[in-house]
């Protein structure tokens, strides 16, 4: 396979000249391909290296040869492997590697798992494949040929830490800088370690961002992204199942689609256009136009330059909208038991990813009721009068007494989930039905996950001339808002909905502090890079 | 060994009293007493002097206190008429109505249970208190356990069932199944501390609940308590030797009675048929004696579990 006819090449390779590199490599595969005597001459050249052409790097892959006998295995399945007498091949980025003496330590890191390798000087491996090995830049990525070996203890430093591989070839197969802009050990270190002693370096919030790449490699955040993926899978899943349709809605439209909230223009041939900040009022047509049950994912664009924890100007929005027969909690319940399905998803099957984002930032368990508690918007006023807040009914739920509420019920209840339900009227937007039980109030609710709102939905009005007296009240110009009161002139089935922030579900439920953890490549007011 | 200095002079007599506080007032207790020992007064005499100075000092106090309360009640008429010239006719109610601890917040309590250790006292105060007291009961499962028992998806179906009478008092409850060490019950967390155990959630449901299940001023208050106590132990005691010295206690405490209450159901009856319907699977009923066997009976027909 690869050979190499010296070993001064080999090292100057390892130096970044990838140029070289690949030529001595494609020199290798010749002599590989014209002949045995080549590994005579070999010898004879270097005769103390006795693992020549186990070590080296790859070359430039170009799809030259298929090596199908390779039989690849996850680092995760490598204690399937303990017992068993031969060797398997693995691909991964070298974490950390440390050579002392005739031995070398290398960690071996695949995703979110990491494994430690040896590599001695004995019989069959030179001083100087253990040199080599030892020289090999972090985050290069490398193919070994190992035996699994079982270790009596525990290998504290990694995710496998039953067993370590013992080296029997390796091959560098993309190397990486010498100089990284930022350590992969100092990204992913925990947050809160109890240990005084231990380095207390950390890589600051800008600086993961603009070297998203690297960043994005640790355990921690391979585990984020997957886990989002997870969120947006359950989502799709659990809907179609419960007989929704997935529908697509534009994103550059010609007005605002949502009163107040700040849009995005973008030049539009002659005209000017904006960026979609909700997509609501396509959800609504296509119920007017006999879906049923309708959900949507796709960007939603807020140019509100907020620069909060919580705030993106992108992000990916998870909407739903749904018509009823009489009562819109059927509405409520449907969506509410859609959160507790993708929250026993998310504990389910995607424990690992939890425990890695755990491992950095330590954070409690996300705790949740089934079915999910309901409280009534004066149930929380009263909860919170309680606690010796003084507001009115009809006074919308401030930041800090949303948080505080959200503290009275996870220690009453103990769930990090609730809804109120049950809205005060005259804090909701004009298309918002009003409860036909007391005038104050309307059918409107919010959704909570640790204290902060999440989703807010409500039955809207689906009468166009009620719809008009309600604009009305509110001075809203009918003119401004014509389209919309005349995409239900046709008749329209009752219906209500909500929509979420993808980012924020993901953020809050697994409880970190900023959003731009959970979006892979964040935009807000002052980042449009990378 | 080294000899301390003393820490203050005790030749110094007079302390120097700070100016920035009230004197008090000597006490004249002391003085009397003082001079009739000098003065060498009998023991009888001087046990009346206690008593006249005494006698002064309470008659005086009584005085002061029923000026205050006079001027109390003065103050709330004064606020009832405000409330009455600004036509808020809601005049202050009693909040402790028939000695019943009433308190507003409470009209949801959170019960947080683990399904292997189902509460059987819910079920069974909600079916004797039918008549007479409304226990709405709502139940959750908690992300901490992924399947409840088959126990306690029976017990959840008996206990959501409604059988209300809505011109009865009510209380809410929300019935939570969750992986936690002890039955506990949580009110108010701002104002009230949790209460854990069975037995004592039962013990303050009864005072919450209706009249004829308070127990305070039962002359068998006592006793009650220390049934409930029993049954405590029994539901946390693990050799059958020990289980069956905890029922002939509670045999001992039962004798001919026909309730652990006297003549009628009382909350320790309550607890005992509760605790024992959660041990049913530990012991066959012909381990108890014969009056726990008829009292079993009496009480199945009224909390039918």
């Amino acid at each position: 396979m690869v050979e190499e006819t010296n070993v001064e090449q080999s090292k100057k390779a390892a130096k970044k000249e990838a140029a070289k590199a690949a030529k001595a490599a494609k020199k290798a595969e010749h002599k590989a391909a014209s002949g045995k005597d080549e590994n005579q001459n070999q010898q004879e050249t270097s005769a103390e290296d006795v693992s020549v052409g186990k070590y080296g790097p790859f070359g430039m892959i170009q799809s030259r040869v298929k090596l199908d006998e390779r039989k690849f295995v996850k680092v995760t399945e490598l204690v399937n492997f303990v017992k068993s007498k031969g060797s398997v091949w693995v691909r991964g980025r070298v974490h950390t590697s440390r050579a002392k003496g005739k031995q070398c330590f290398l960690v071996l890191r695949q995703h979110c798992s990491t494994v430690q390798c040896l590599l001695s000087v004995n019989d069959k491996v030179s001083k100087q494949m253990v040199k080599f090995t030892g020289n090999i830049n972090k985050e290069s990525i490398i193919d070994i040929n190992a035996d699994v070996v079982a270790v009596a203890n525990k290998i504290e430093s990694c995710t496998e830490q039953t067993l370590e591989l013992s080296i029997n070839e390796i091959y560098v197969i993309s190397e990486a800088k010498a100089q990284l802009p930022l350590q992969i050990e100092d990204a992913a270190r925990p947050e809160l370690s109890g240990d005084a002693d231990s380095l207390n370096i950390r890589v600051n919030q800008d600086t993961r961002l603009d070297n998203r790449i690297l960043d994005l490699r640790t355990p921690a955040n391979q585990a984020i992204f997957r886990l989002e993926a997870g969120v947006c899978k359950l989502f799709r899943d659990i809907l179609t199942q419960n007989g929704f349709t997935e529908i697509h809605t534009p994103k550059i439209i010609s007005a605002a689609s949502e009163g107040g909230a700040n849009v995005f223009t973008v030049s539009y041939f002659k005209d000017s256009a904006y960026l979609a900040q909700s997509p609501q009022l396509y959800k609504q047509m296509a119920i007017a136009a006999d879906f049923d049950k309708v959900f949507t994912v796709g960007a939603v664009f807020r140019a509100e330059d907020s620069n909060t924890h919580r705030h993106l100007t992108e992000f990916v929005g998870l909407d739903l909208e749904m018509s009823f027969k009489y009562h819109y909690h059927e509405v409520l319940h449907t969506i509410a038991d859609t959160f507790t399905n993708i929250f026993k998803g998310l504990r389910d099957n995607y424990a690992r990813e939890i425990e890695a984002v755990g491992n950095q930032y330590r954070v409690e368990a996300f705790k949740f009721l089934e079915p999910p508690l309901i409280l009534e918007f004066h149930q929380g006023v009263e909860m919170l009068r309680g606690a010796g807040i003084e507001m009115d009914d009809e006074e919308d739920l401030s930041t800090p007494n949303e948080k505080l509420l959200g503290r009275l019920v996870k220690a009453k209840y103990d769930t990090d989930f609730y809804i109120l339900d049950k809205f005060p009227l005259a804090v909701r937007p004009f298309y918002t039905m009003p409860d036909p039980n007391n005038s104050k109030y309307s059918n409107s609710y919010d959704i909570f996950m640790r204290g902060e709102e999440i989703m807010s939905g409500a039955q809207r009005i689906h009468d166009p001339e009620y719809l008009i007296e309600r604009a009305k009240h509110h001075n809203i110009d009918i003119e401004k808002i014509a389209a919309y009161i005349e995409a239900f002139r046709f008749g329209c089935p009752p219906h209500a909905g909500g929509g979420i922030g993808l980012e924020r579900v993901v953020m809050l439920y697994l409880g970190l502090d900023n959003i731009r953890k959970t979006s892979m490549f964040p935009r807000d007011p002052k980042r449009l890079t990378p | 060994m080294y000899e301390i200095k003393p820490l203050w002079n005790s030749n110094m007599e007079i302390i120097d009293l700070p100016n920035c506080m009230y004197q008090l007032k000597e006490c004249d207790l002391y003085q009397n007493n003082a001079k009739s020992t000098i003065d060498d007064v009998s023991g009888h005499e001087f046990q009346k002097k206690i008593e006249s100075i005494l006698k002064k000092k309470t008659d005086s106090c009584e005085i002061r206190q029923n000026n205050l309360i006079d001027q109390l009640k003065n103050l709330r008429k004064q606020l009832a008429d405000i409330r009455i010239s600004l036509k808020m006719l809601d005049l202050p109610q009693n909040s402790f109505k028939d000695n019943q601890l009433k308190e507003e917040s409470l009209n949801d309590i959170v019960i947080n249970a683990h399904p292997n250790f189902v509460p059987y006292a819910l079920l069974a105060m909600k079916n004797a208190w039918k008549t007479i007291f409304n226990i709405k009961v709502k139940a959750y499962s908690h992300s901490t356990i992924s399947e409840i028992s088959k126990e306690a998806t029976e017990f959840q179906k008996n206990i959501e069932h409604p059988t209300f009478s809505s011109d009865l008092p009510s209380l809410n409850i929300t019935l939570i199944w969750k992986n936690c060490e002890h039955t506990e019950m949580i009110s108010s967390p701002t104002m009230y501390v949790p209460i854990y155990g069975e037995v004592n959630i039962v013990r303050f449901l009864g005072r919450i609940g209706p009249k004829e299940y308070r127990y305070e001023n039962s002359i068998l208050c006592n006793e009650m308590d220390a049934v409930m106590d029993i049954c405590y132990q029994l539901l946390r005691c693990s050799t059958n030797k020990a289980r069956s010295n905890l029922l002939r206690f509670l045999s001992i405490y039962l004798q001919e009675k026909e309730y652990f209450g006297g003549d009628s159901m009382s909350v320790a009856d309550i607890a005992v048929y509760s605790s024992l319907k959660r041990l049913s699977q530990a012991f066959s009923s012909k381990d108890l004696t014969s009056n726990l066997k008829e009292w079993h009976k009496r009480v199945g027909v009224v909390t039918l579990i």
